[in-house]
Parts: C-alpha cells; structure tokens; sequence
C-alpha cells in the first residue's frame, strides 16, 4: 500500500472514526446477544 | 388484685405486638414477588399484543412485534430471577451499598468500568511516554504510530500489575516541584 496512504490513514480523525464505528459495533452487538442488561448478577 | 391486673396487662404488651411487614432492603419487594411489576409486564404485552391486530401472520411487522413481545418477557423474567428489589412504582431499584448479595448491581459493574477506564488510560500514558523520545513527538500525537499504539494497547490489559509496580519503584509519581503550573 502507498505509504502516504498509510500515513494519511493514521492521523487522529481517521483512527478516532474507526475505533469509535468499533466500539459502537461492539456494544450493540453485545446488546443483540445479552439484551436488557441491568444487573451482571447470575440466575 | 391490683399485681394480677399489672401482670395481665403486661402479658398483653406481648400477646398484642403487631406484626412487621416483611420487606428486603429499604423496604422494597422482591420484583418477582411486586404486583406493580407484574402489572407492568401485563400493560406492556397487552399494548404490543393488540398492535398485533393490525398486521397479518408471518407479515415481517407481526414477527418483529411477536420478538419485541418475547424480548419484553424475558426481561421481565430475568429481572425477577436476578434477585432485584422493586419499589412501590413496579421498577428495580438497584442497591448499591456494596452488599454481597446485590454485588452485580453495582460493585461488579464498578470495577468492571475501573478496568476498563484503567486500560484505556494506561494505554494513552504508555503511547505518550513513546512518543515523547521519539525525534517528532507533536508528529506522533497526530499521526499515530499505529503498530507501536496496538502494541500498547494491546499489553495494558495488565494494567493494574504495571501501575503498582510503577508506584512502588517511584516511576509512577513526580514530587510536586516537578509538575508545572500556571504563572502565580
């Protein structure tokens, strides 16, 4: 891959997009799985 | 005469106790055993179940409302299994004293968040600490060494072991007189 590409891919607004979609992903798929979640208490 | 009325009298302050209502922390019910949060589960499943009506079976509106009605079941039926305590409104109220047996209501999520903020964290102070030896620190904080920074975040999940190792060598903290302030 061109390294200017690479580097452009690296500055802070890029990755903070990136890793923020990621996480936002994360959540809402453990929120598809484990619903409702209020307590972490077992049952 | 008079010392049998005072012992019948006596005897009655025993006898004639009323009886405490029996309530768990705080004087809430468990939701399982709340009216109000049945009622709760009723009105909710009754107003999905009549907006059923309005599809035909198997039409991708009349699952969705059938999965939301389900969803809201379990919920119901978790809440209840989990031991939460419900107040005179019909809604869990979580105890967050830091008993045992409420401990996944509050302490397990605290330090959960804890780990999770203490990772996030040590990972930035370790990548900081990076960039200011390299030769383009400014460069650096913008334009993110993206190999080293996963590097980084990847090894803080240590965190807790790594900070108090810090602070007991004294890598940790600073005296007062190295940390600069504003002009006085």
């Amino acid at each position: 891959m061109d390294k200017n590409l690479l580097k452009y891919l690296s500055t802070a607004p890029v990755l903070i997009t990136a890793w923020m979609s990621f996480t936002a992903a994360f959540i809402i798929e453990i929120n598809r799985y484990v619903p409702d979640s209020l307590s972490l208490a077992s049952y | 005469m008079k010392r049998w009325f005072l012992i019948f009298l006596t005897s009655l302050a025993f006898v004639g106790t009323p009886n405490l209502a029996q309530a768990d922390v705080s004087g809430l019910t468990p939701c399982k055993d709340s009216a109000v949060f049945k009622r709760r589960l009723d009105g909710s499943v009754k107003k999905l179940s009549a907006r059923l009506a309005n599809y035909d079976e198997g039409t991708p509106a009349y699952l969705a409302l059938e999965a939301q009605i389900e969803k809201t079941q379990a919920r119901f039926d978790k809440y209840g299994k989990q031991g939460l305590l419900c107040g005179a409104d019909g809604l869990p109220h979580l105890i967050a004293d830091g008993r045992p047996s409420h401990a996944g209501e509050f302490v397990l999520p605290g330090i959960g968040f804890i780990y999770i903020t203490g990772w996030i964290g040590w990972a930035g102070r370790s990548y900081l600490q990076f960039s200011k030896k390299t030769d383009k620190p400014n460069e650096n904080e913008i334009i993110i060494n993206v190999p080293v920074a996963i590097g980084m975040m990847s090894g803080s999940f240590l965190w807790p072991v790594a900070a108090w190792n810090e602070l007991v060598s004294g890598e940790l903290l600073v005296p007062s007189d190295e940390v600069t302030v504003s002009p006085r």
